[in-house]
């Protein structure tokens, strides 16, 4: 997720080159997607568990879509498609990091 | 192999070396001064006459063949079986320098003759031929 | 001042030489989950390749025969084999990560997928050990490999706070949220990354390729005492870079991609570009290197006909097995396993084949036979075996802690 803040970032200073940017962005998109596969191979244990589960898998699929979407921008050299999202990138960001913190 | 044996070579000077301390895994250069293997086992035959005394080396064996004969072991079984595997004639058998073309034993052995006038490897000829000497530019001089 | 303009070019090739795949890899996730806390690490590893190429350099100069190739004779066919099994197999796994890092470094330019550049990029590294001259192909590539520079300026103009990184440095601890498994696991990979094996096959085979002989050795040294910790700062600042802009923000290295993040951010386009051409250097001088390697040290074993030096009709088995090295290298990392994954692997297992490549280089360069005269001194013993025993404690833990650490989560 960071990866892909970062690279944003990077693109808005214009300090970077397409084709860099988007394999960057695929990375983090891959990441995030493999993450997500096994998070949802998991068996949730009760209830509450579940709960959580739906909360997180939420979050990790907005998350891939932002992704997804920043990496196809970054392909079609669209540079406003690109920090466009940012706000959306650091928005999910930190609602995972506030996940994982209650999560301890 | 430390045993101490007669050099068949020069029949009148018989010299006698620590065949495990000076001939074995030694390098072997040609009279070009071409790398021409390592020596891997040696051919030993009884000495003439009544039978008493050292027997005497006849003969440097070579190839990967002649080492795993002599790396007993598990070690030795499979290098034998890799080898006859890859080796492209029927019968591999070790490739024989007899000893009268050994010239000077020091940190290498030197032979007094071509590496090409014996039959040293066949499967570097082969790997020669078959592979390397196929390619474009294999006989380019390096500089 | 030809004399300079040689050993300039020389200490400036050791440097751009020194870096490969693993030192990316490894420098750059360490110094983003571990900061500076691993760097004494790189120091140790410098040292110790620094000690064990001077003497493989001399081995080969004064016997004229690299040191694998008496490796046999001094020790035995049956310890020389099992050393050549080994060693070939870490030579490989090295080999297919290194193939894999030039197709990741021109990926990064074109965004064309790596594995589509790979029979390419083998091809490339074929041709150049067929055709191009050894010292030629030394000095391109290393002084090339110059350009990962950019990882020191990077690392400078990111403005990092000297004073805590001194201090970092000096005093080490195990970060609070890593365990210590995890610490001497990397520090263990960190340590093969910086003290290759084949690193020492290559450097007294290609002494001997390039003639050396008792004059060069001064010269030998130079490279060798300067070139290599200068190569070991470039590493550190690699490290230092990922320290500065991951390691805050929580971001683990898993891909090339974010080894060069850092720089990018410092330091723009530019720096991009002075890293991919660095990155292509690297590894691609690696290759080079691993493959020669390969070939090296089968031939050496089996006293076949090697080297460049000769034509290719002459060392047909030499380059046969290059090939087949090159081959084999690209099929493994067409199966699209993850090459990071490729090089942690490499470099744990390089790690626990260090004994074996040391400790003969120790016992032949102190052997009189070979050395006519020129054996080791009393430092160079005494480092040498202080090092052998570093080597050998890394070798024991290498196996345990990638277990017990499942190879670094």
């Amino acid at each position: 997720m960071e990866t892909a803040r970062l690279g944003v970032d990077a693109v808005a200073r214009d300090r970077t080159t397409g084709p860099y940017v988007s394999v960057l962005l695929g990375q983090a998109e891959e990441q995030a997607t493999s993450v997500q596969s096994t998070f949802d191979s998991v068996q949730p244990p009760n209830e509450d568990a579940d709960r959580l589960r739906d909360e997180v898998d939420g979050l990790l699929t907005q998350a891939v879509s932002v992704l997804g979407d920043v990496r196809i921008a970054a392909r079609r050299g669209d540079t406003d498609g690109i920090t466009g999202r940012g706000p959306a990138l650091a928005d999910i960001s930190k609602r995972l990091s506030d996940l994982e913190d209650r999560l301890g | 192999m430390s045993e101490h044996v007669g050099w068949a070579g020069r029949p009148r000077r018989l010299r006698r070396l620590d065949a495990g301390l000076s001939l074995l895994d030694r390098q072997i250069l040609d009279r070009d001064g071409r790398l021409s293997g390592k020596v891997d086992d040696l051919e030993l035959t009884p000495p003439e006459g009544d039978g008493s005394g050292p027997p005497v080396v006849t003969a440097i064996l070579s190839g990967p063949g002649a080492l795993a004969r002599r790396l007993r072991g598990s070690v030795g079984a499979w290098l034998e079986s890799v080898h006859s595997r890859l080796h492209p004639s029927a019968e591999p058998g070790p490739a024989r320098i007899p000893f009268g073309v050994v010239k000077e034993i020091a940190a290498t052995v030197g032979l007094s003759v071509r590496k090409d006038d014996l039959e040293l490897s066949r499967f570097e000829d082969w790997t020669r031929d078959h592979i390397i000497g196929r390619i474009p530019g294999a006989r380019h001089a390096p500089e | 001042m030809k004399r300079f303009v040689a050993v300039t070019l020389g200490i400036l090739t050791a440097i751009g030489g020194f870096v490969d795949i693993g030192d990316l890899v490894a420098n750059a996730e360490v110094g983003a989950r571990f900061g500076f806390d691993l760097a004494w690490v790189v120091g140790v590893g410098v040292i110790g390749i620094c000690v064990f190429a001077e003497m493989a350099g001399r081995v080969a100069a004064v016997s004229t025969r690299p040191v694998f190739d008496l490796v046999r004779e001094r020790l035995g066919a049956r310890a020389a084999l099992a050393n050549l099994l080994a060693s070939s197999f870490v030579n490989f796994l090295t080999l297919a990560a290194e193939v894999a890092g030039i197709a990741l470094a021109l990926e990064l330019a074109s965004s064309v997928s790596y594995l589509l550049w790979i029979p390419f990029t083998s091809l490339a590294v074929w041709l150049v050990i067929w055709r191009v001259r050894f010292e030629t192909m030394e000095r391109i590539f290393g002084l090339a490999g110059l350009s990962l520079v950019a990882f020191a300026v990077g690392f400078w103009r990111l403005g990092p706070d000297w004073g805590s990184v001194f201090h970092s440095v000096s005093h080490p601890v195990v970060p609070s949220g890593e365990g210590h498994a995890t610490y001497l696991f990397y520090a263990v990979s960190l340590f093969g990354a910086a003290m290759t094996p084949y690193e020492v096959f290559f450097f007294s085979s290609g002494a001997v390729e390039e003639r050396w002989t008792t004059d060069d050795l001064n010269v030998n040294r130079a490279n060798v005492l300067i070139g290599f910790p200068l190569g070991g700062i470039l590493s550190l600042s690699i490290m230092g870079t990922t320290a500065l802009v991951l390691l805050p923000r929580g971001i683990t290295v898993d891909n090339l991609a974010q080894v060069a993040l850092p720089t990018v951010l410092a330091l723009g386009k530019l720096g991009l570009a002075f890293l991919l051409i660095g990155f292509f250097a690297a590894t691609f001088g690696a290759a080079l290197e691993t493959a020669l390697s390969s070939g090296y040290i089968i031939s050496q074993f089996f006293g076949w006909q090697w080297g460049k030096m000769v034509r290719p009709v002459d060392a047909p088995r030499f380059h046969a097995v290059v090939l087949v090295s090159l081959v084999l290298g690209a099929m493994l990392v067409l199966t699209s396993v993850d090459p990071i994954k490729v090089t942690e692997y490499s470099l744990v297992l390089s790690a626990l084949a260090l004994p074996l490549t040391y400790f003969p280089i120790l016992v032949i360069a102190n052997d009189p036979d070979y050395m006519h005269g020129r054996t080791n001194g009393r430092v160079a013993n005494a480092l040498g075996s202080i090092f052998l025993i570093i080597v050998l404690v890394a070798s024991a833990a290498a196996i345990p802690l990638m277990i017990v650490t499942k190879a670094g989560q």
